[in-house]
């Protein structure tokens, strides 16, 4: 049975080689999700200027509410790192979400299709951001798990792959930033 | 009695153990199968190998095979990205949840009851369908739930997995019919009077017990996609509540192909005269589906 050992062996360099790979993998998904995050950040930050130019003609009694959104907007596109850029999107939700509260009280805003398709456009955005931080969340716990357990963390130590840290939005609570901009549901 | 809580990650890696039991049961009995034909021609060894290697070949060809085609079958119509934002919206949104790398086509099922499938061989060629009924029905939230669940059949890669179980209890179904036709009877038979009782209670009734296991998997995998789209969207209570809403509304589609009906969120044919609840039902009961969702969280409406 001299070959025993040898396939042995060969199991061994086998499963290091996937798990290595397993790693490779998983720290690309975190940054690919990472990414991400931006891109859907960025998604919202397109949408502000149409929703200004449609309301502003209508909302000449409401300037301080659409300065803020402005503002808040302005705010997000200059935050540099994660943490800042989670915390002034979580502004510019608040500020659009009282947006949307004067919106209610324009029934010819209200029944206005463009407002409504940017209502829409917006709520999916705010999913977006939410679930890419989500998902990115879900990335770094499956990487940092496979990491700290046994055998998997051999491999991991061996080729130094670190923890990563999740994504903070700031002392936030997801029920912030997963606002509803559309009422009722 | 107040409900158990449990996480969806629990709830994940519960209903994935269970269906892995299910499969390797499916397993067993197709050696078992292959032991006692094999056994009654004088090769044990063969019958089992053959057992083995059909099972193999059909999880290769259920593997690579080309495209499917349910939606055809369902008379589904491709949505229009233009008039249907909201439905291209949320699977966008979902697709970011679940990681998948290529969006999903979606398709329309003009009909007034709530349902969807997916249809998926890989996560590159997948598409859900989802009915008229259920977009002008459900809240934002509630299609988003639908979806999801949906959503996690592809990222399971569960239609796949139908078309490999399918296949292989037809294929039981033709070994074992072969068997009690030529195998037991053939002139080389060398089956002992304490193998042919066993070998006949399989052959009789092996069809029947792939049948329940493939069902009982089905069902299980309904669990597991409802605790995946928890995963996603985090939000149990508009699941539950729309699937609350379709006992109220409906989930029958005219003249749906019954071939496809396990690939529904909700069994869209009319019960079968055993009811929903019983060992050949394709989707376990509501009530129970929306129990569990609330053990992992959704509130009571």
């Amino acid at each position: 049975m001299h070959y025993v050992p040898l396939l042995l062996i060969v199991a061994g360099v086998g499963w290091g080689i996937l798990t290595y790979n397993a790693f490779v993998s998983m720290k690309n998904r975190i940054r690919n999700s990472f990414h991400q995050i931006d891109v859907q950040l960025r998604r919202k930050i397109d949408l502000i200027p149409n929703l200004v130019e449609v309301v502003k003609d209508y909302m000449s009694f409401e300037k301080d509410t659409l300065e803020r959104v402005i503002q808040a907007r302005s705010m997000v596109t200059q935050a540099k790192g994660p943490k800042e850029k989670a915390e002034s999107s979580a502004l510019l939700t608040d500020a659009l979400k009282s947006l949307f509260a004067v919106v209610e009280s324009y029934p010819d805003l209200k029944a206005n299709r463009a407002v409504t398709d940017l209502e829409e456009e917006l709520t999916s955005t705010e999913n977006r951001i939410a679930y890419s931080r989500q998902f990115y969340n879900d990335c770094v716990m499956a990487y940092n798990t496979k990491l700290e357990k046994f055998p998997s963390n051999l491999i991991g130590s061996l080729f130094n792959y670190e923890k990563e840290v999740y994504f903070d939005t700031g002392g936030e609570r997801e029920q912030r930033i997963r606002v509803d901009l559309v009422p009722g549901n | 009695m107040p409900l158990e809580k449990v996480t969806f990650h629990d709830a994940i890696e519960q209903n994935r153990r269970s269906s892995y039991l299910l499969t390797a049961a499916l397993v067993v009995t197709a050696v078992l199968v292959g032991y006692v034909t094999g056994a009654a021609q004088g090769h044990t060894i063969a019958g089992v190998m053959l057992a083995l290697s059909i099972l193999a070949v059909l999880a290769i060809v259920t593997m690579t095979s080309g495209k499917e085609i349910p939606l055809l079958v369902n008379s589904a119509r491709k949505a229009d990205a233009e008039t249907e934002t909201l439905l291209t919206n949320i699977i966008e949104e979902l697709k970011i949840a679940s990681g998948l790398r290529t969006t999903p086509e979606v398709y329309v099922i003009e009909d007034g009851a709530i349902n969807a499938f997916a249809s998926a061989l890989s996560d590159k060629e997948a598409a859900i369908a989802v009915t008229r009924g259920a977009i002008s029905n459900l809240t934002r939230e509630e299609l988003q739930g639908v979806l999801a669940h949906e959503v996690s059949h592809i990222l399971g890669r569960d239609t796949r997995y139908f078309l490999f179980l399918s296949v292989f209890v037809g294929s039981v179904v033709m070994v074992s019919d072969l068997f009690l036709k030529i195998g037991l009877f053939s002139r080389r038979a060398r089956l002992s009077i304490g193998l042919v009782v066993p070998a006949l209670f399989l052959a009789l009734f092996s069809p029947l017990i792939v049948t329940i296991l493939r069902f009982a998997i089905s069902r299980k995998r309904e669990f597991l996609a409802d605790a995946r789209a928890v995963q996603m969207t985090r939000n149990p209570s508009a699941l539950a509540s729309a699937l609350r809403k379709t006992t109220r509304i409906g989930s029958r589609i005219e003249g749906v192909n019954r071939a496809t009906r396990h690939m529904f969120i909700l069994n869209p044919s009319p019960a079968t005269r055993f009811g929903d609840r019983f060992l050949f039902s394709t989707h376990p009961p509501i009530e129970e589906r929306i129990k569990r969702l609330h053990m992992m969280g959704a509130r009571f409406f």
